[in-house]
């Protein structure tokens, strides 16, 4: 969480990039129920729309998505300064580790293989890069 | 039979330069390559000629190895003593191979199945002869239904993601132990992580089977990655009263040059094969050793119902499961076994077992002491 957002005692902000509406309405349910905002976008479009209305302290970035794909979306989010710091987790239900590679090397904060998490140990993963 | 072979032979006496075995063998509608008892060409067919895009009279004489690549499945080159060429003449025993791929100067790598065996004279070896048949078409159909497995495989995922997702939220608004509902959404729960996970199988295996499963070698202490996957195998061990135990007479743990991710795979999966196999109240005995060409061991034994020996040559066969097995444990996909032996394999080691059926199962992880040769690129 960024600073000026502590001093204002916020809640911190997760932009929540995912193309498959029924994953991202639980996702929506667990993340603002554990007392995030969330931004859902189903696209990199839709993200980009987002993005210049308020900045997330967190994203969530799925990798197979219609248009721009989720490794392209990840590399221009690293180069715009307004995000560059901004921890990007991918959640995707790609497993290859040479994917997993290729994210870490664009600046992805970590990786979760979709399937293989429950939401609880999302939500952990989550606060490690939103700690109070 | 002589007599009918010359009498067949009769009307090609009349033709053109080729003599009649000549036409014979360019007639066999597989590649045929003869070699001296030096591995040295001597005789090739037509087809063997359009397969490798030569001439007989261009690798007439040559050394089978100064004509011919072979790489295994894995794209390693294949050392020319251990090609079958050199093996027939070393054991004069006929050896078929039908994983292997093949180049040649003038033609790019494909796959063939192929069969060498011995030419003799009165007992001796004095050369050899070997069928290659073109398995390209064979192996595009193959990886065409990897790629559909594969693809299958992970557009499944993303439904059941949602399942777990929705299961999970409703399991959060139905806390009671004892609420009917409760139990519901818990099999739900359990029989979609079982679909997770065979799909996560299907699609090991698929990838295993593209070739796309490249090992990481690293300095591995074995003894760690044994305790770690037996720490998380005991919670499961203990609700049967099984007891784990673990042995290496080895100070300061074993250390090898392997993949650490792929071995714990492959350890993970047998022990966990040995608890679900084995009857309540037994003990899992675990154990790592080296032998004397300093390869590793993993042992794994239990006191389990054994593997029966029609079932002992299917084994590690994918989708393969016993019958006894089937009894014991209803659910299974039949693909341990098999990702398993794939996964060591690629390790450059081996997995073996010793049974008694009925009575229980040992297997034996064999870690190389050095890496595989490199993979070259396909």
């Amino acid at each position: 969480m960024t600073k000026q957002k502590e001093q204002k005692n916020e809640q911190a902000v997760i932009l929540l990039i995912e193309d498959n509406a029924y994953v991202s309405q639980s996702y929506e349910y667990f993340l603002k129920a554990a007392g995030y905002q969330v931004d859902a976008a189903f696209n990199a479009i839709e993200a980009r729309d987002m993005l210049k209305k308020r900045t997330p302290d967190l994203i969530m970035l799925d990798l197979i998505m219609p248009g721009v794909n989720g490794f392209d979306f990840l590399a221009e989010l690293k180069k715009k300064p307004k995000t560059k710091d901004t921890p990007v987790i991918v959640v995707s239900n790609l497993c290859q580790e040479g994917d997993m590679e290729r994210c870490r090397k664009l600046g992805a904060a970590d990786y979760l293989i979709k399937s293989n998490f429950y939401m609880r140990d999302v939500l952990d993963r989550i606060k490690v890069f939103l700690a109070y | 039979m002589p007599h009918r072979l010359a009498q067949a032979m009769d009307p090609l006496n009349q033709l053109g330069d080729r003599g009649p075995l000549e036409i014979i063998m360019d007639s066999l509608g597989e590649g045929l390559i003869v070699t001296d008892d030096d591995g040295r060409i001597s005789f090739m067919n037509k087809y063997a000629e359009e397969m490798f895009a030569t001439t007989e009279e261009e690798v007439n004489g040559l050394l089978f190895s100064d004509f011919l690549n072979v790489y295994d499945k894995l794209g390693a080159a294949v050392r020319p003593e251990d090609f079958m060429i050199a093996k027939v003449l070393r054991t004069g025993r006929k050896a078929s191979e039908s994983t292997f791929y093949y180049s040649s100067p003038h033609r790019k790598k494909f796959p063939a199945a192929v069969t060498t065996a011995p030419v003799l004279t009165e007992g001796r070896v004095v050369g050899t002869a070997s069928i290659f048949r073109n398995m390209q078409k064979e192996a595009s159909i193959d990886k065409a239904k990897t790629e559909f497995v594969s693809l299958a495989s992970h557009q499944l995922r993303t439904p059941l993601t949602a399942i777990k997702l929705f299961t999970e939220i409703l399991l959060t608004k139905h806390t009671d132990p004892n609420d009917e509902e409760r139990g519901i959404l818990e099999n739900i729960e359990r029989s979609n992580e079982k679909m997770i996970q065979l799909c996560n199988d299907l699609l090991n295996v698929a990838n295993m089977e593209a070739g796309r499963l490249q090992p990481g070698f690293q300095e591995v202490i074995i003894g760690d990655v044994v305790s770690s996957v037996l720490g998380e195998a005991i919670a499961v061990a203990h609700k049967r009263n099984i007891n784990l135990h673990y042995e290496c007479k080895i100070k300061d743990g074993v250390k090898m040059q392997t993949d650490p991710k792929l071995l714990r795979q492959i350890v993970n999966n047998i022990v966990t094969n040995a608890i679900e196999y084995s009857r309540n109240d037994t003990k899992v005995l675990v154990r790592v050793y080296k032998n004397k060409d300093k390869s590793c061991v993993i042992s794994v034994r239990d006191r389990g119902i054994g593997i029966s020996k029609r079932a002992q040559r299917e084994i590690f066969n994918r989708f393969f499961r016993a019958q006894n097995a089937i009894k014991f444990k209803t659910e299974s996909s039949g693909l341990g076994l098999y990702v398993c032996k794939m996964m060591i394999e690629t390790l450059g080691g081996k997995i073996t077992f010793k049974t008694v059926d009925g009575k229980g199962t040992t297997f034996f992880i064999t870690i190389p002491p050095t890496p595989p040769p490199s993979k070259i690129s396909n």
